[in-house]
C-alpha cells in the first residue's frame, strides 16, 4: 500500500512521468483518494510551469566593452609571464648550441692548422696558435652567442606582443564587422 | 555575399562546440559568438542563484574571462555548455561562501536579516505587469533559503531546463543525487511558497 512519504519521494518522477507503469498506476490510486497528495502534486506541477515563467534579465549594455578592457587587461599583465618562459626556454636552447658550437669551431681551428702544416710553415704556426687559439676562438665562439641571446629575447618578445594585439584587434574589429 | 555564406562566415549555425575548437586554433570571432550565446543565459542562472544582477554580472564576467584564459582546459568529450556552467556555478558558490563569512561580521546582520533583491528591469510581454514581478520576488526569495547544493540544482532544472544527466555533469554528482535534490528542493518551495500558489490558483 502506497503512504503519502512514497508519492512525495516519488513526486518528481510522477509529474515528469518517469515511473514505471506499476508503481505509477499505485501512486495516481493513492493520489486520488488522497487530498493532500493531490494538492501537493497540483502545486509542484503549477511551480515547476511557473519558474519556467520567470522574467529573464538581459546584461547590460556596456557588457562587451567592460569584458574586452578585462581580457585586454589581463593578456598585458600576463605578458612578461609568459616572455620570461620563453627566455628561460630560449637560454636553455642556446647554451646547447654555443656547445656545439664552441666544440664545432675549435675542431674548424685545428683543421685549418693541420692543413697550414701541411702548406710548410712550421715555425710561425708553432710559435703563434698556441696564444692564438684562446684570443680567436673567443670572439667567434662567444660573440654570435650573445648576439643571438639578445636577439632571440628581443623578437620572443616582439612575437608575443604582436601576437597579442592581433589578438585584440581581431576581437575589436570583427565586432564591428558584426 | 548570399545570406547562407553570411552565416557560414560569422558562424551563426555553428555548434558550440565547433566554436570553442575554433577559438582553440585562434579565432577570437568564435569566442565573440559564444559570449553572445551564453551572456544571457548564464546572467540568468547566476542571478537565480545569488539574487544579486551587479554581481552576477561581474560573475559572468569572470566567467568568460577564465574562458579566454583557459580555453585550452575544454576538452571535446564534455558539452560545451555543461563545461562553461560549471565555471560559472563554481565561481557563484564561491561568491556565496565569501558573502556568508561577510555575513559572520557584518553589524547590519544583526539588525535585520531582509534583504533587498533586484527586480528584472526588463518587461518582456504585456503579461510582466507589477503583480508579475511581485511574485518573481517572492519565488526569488523562496530559492534564496534554500542551501547552495539545492538552489543549484533546482535552478538548472526548472528554470534553465537542462536534463537530469546534463546538472550530474555540471555539478559533478550522481545522476540518483540530482534527482533526489531536485525532488527535495521542490518540496521545500512548495512549502514556501504557499502563497503564491493560493492566490493565484485557488
Amino acid at each position: 500500500m502506497i503512504q503519502c512519504d512514497t508519492v512525495q519521494e516519488m513526486l518528481s518522477n510522477y509529474i515528469e512521468k518517469s515511473l514505471e507503469p506499476d508503481l505509477r498506476t499505485q501512486i495516481q490510486q493513492h493520489i486520488d483518494s488522497c487530498p493532500a497528495c493531490k494538492k501537493l502534486v497540483a502545486n509542484v506541477e503549477y511551480l515547476t510551469q511557473r519558474f519556467r515563467r520567470l522574467s529573464s534579465l538581459s546584461v547590460s549594455p556596456h557588457f562587451d566593452q567592460v569584458l574586452r578592457s578585462r581580457i585586454m587587461a589581463n593578456t598585458k599583465t600576463e605578458t612578461p609571464r609568459i616572455s620570461m618562459r620563453n627566455l628561460s626556454y630560449g637560454f636553455s636552447g642556446l647554451a646547447i648550441i654555443a656547445g656545439i658550437y664552441f666544440i664545432s669551431s675549435s675542431d674548424i681551428f685545428n683543421s685549418d692548422q693541420s692543413d697550414s702544416e701541411s702548406a710548410g710553415k712550421p715555425e710561425i704556426i708553432n710559435t703563434q696558435p698556441e696564444r692564438r687559439i684562446p684570443v680567436q676562438q673567443n670572439p667567434v665562439a662567444v660573440q654570435p652567442v650573445e648576439q643571438s641571446k639578445d636577439a632571440s629575447v628581443s623578437d620572443s618578445l616582439k612575437q608575443r606582443s604582436s601576437d597579442v594585439s592581433d589578438k585584440r584587434i581581431q576581437l575589436v574589429d570583427r565586432e564591428i564587422e558584426e | 555575399m548570399t545570406e547562407e555564406q553570411n552565416r557560414v562566415r560569422t558562424g551563426i549555425e555553428a555548434s558550440d562546440e565547433e566554436l570553442i575548437a575554433r577559438f582553440q586554433q585562434g579565432d577570437n570571432y568564435a569566442f565573440d559568438l559564444l559570449v553572445k550565446r551564453y551572456k544571457d543565459p548564464l546572467l540568468n542562472f547566476i542571478y537565480r542563484f545569488i539574487g544579486e544582477k551587479n554581481e552576477a554580472e561581474d560573475i559572468v564576467q569572470e566567467t568568460f574571462l577564465r574562458l579566454f584564459k583557459n580555453k585550452h582546459y575544454y576538452k571535446e568529450i564534455a558539452k560545451f555548455s555543461t563545461w562553461i556552467y560549471t565555471i560559472a556555478g563554481n565561481l557563484a558558490k564561491t561568491e556565496l561562501r565569501k558573502r556568508k563569512r561577510r555575513k559572520l561580521f557584518s553589524i547590519s546582520h544583526y539588525l535585520s536579516t531582509e534583504k533587498d533583491y533586484d527586480i528584472p528591469d526588463e518587461t518582456t510581454s504585456p503579461e510582466s505587469d507589477t503583480n508579475t514581478l511581485i511574485t518573481d520576488k517572492i519565488i526569488q526569495r523562496a530559492i534564496d533559503k534554500l542551501s547552495p547544493k539545492f538552489k543549484q540544482v533546482i535552478i538548472l532544472r526548472d528554470i534553465q531546463g537542462f536534463s537530469y544527466e546534463e546538472i550530474a555533469e555540471i555539478v559533478g554528482i550522481p545522476l540518483g543525487t540530482v534527482k533526489s535534490r531536485v525532488n527535495r528542493a521542490r518540496l521545500k518551495l512548495q512549502e514556501d511558497l504557499q502563497d503564491i500558489i493560493v492566490d493565484t490558483e485557488i
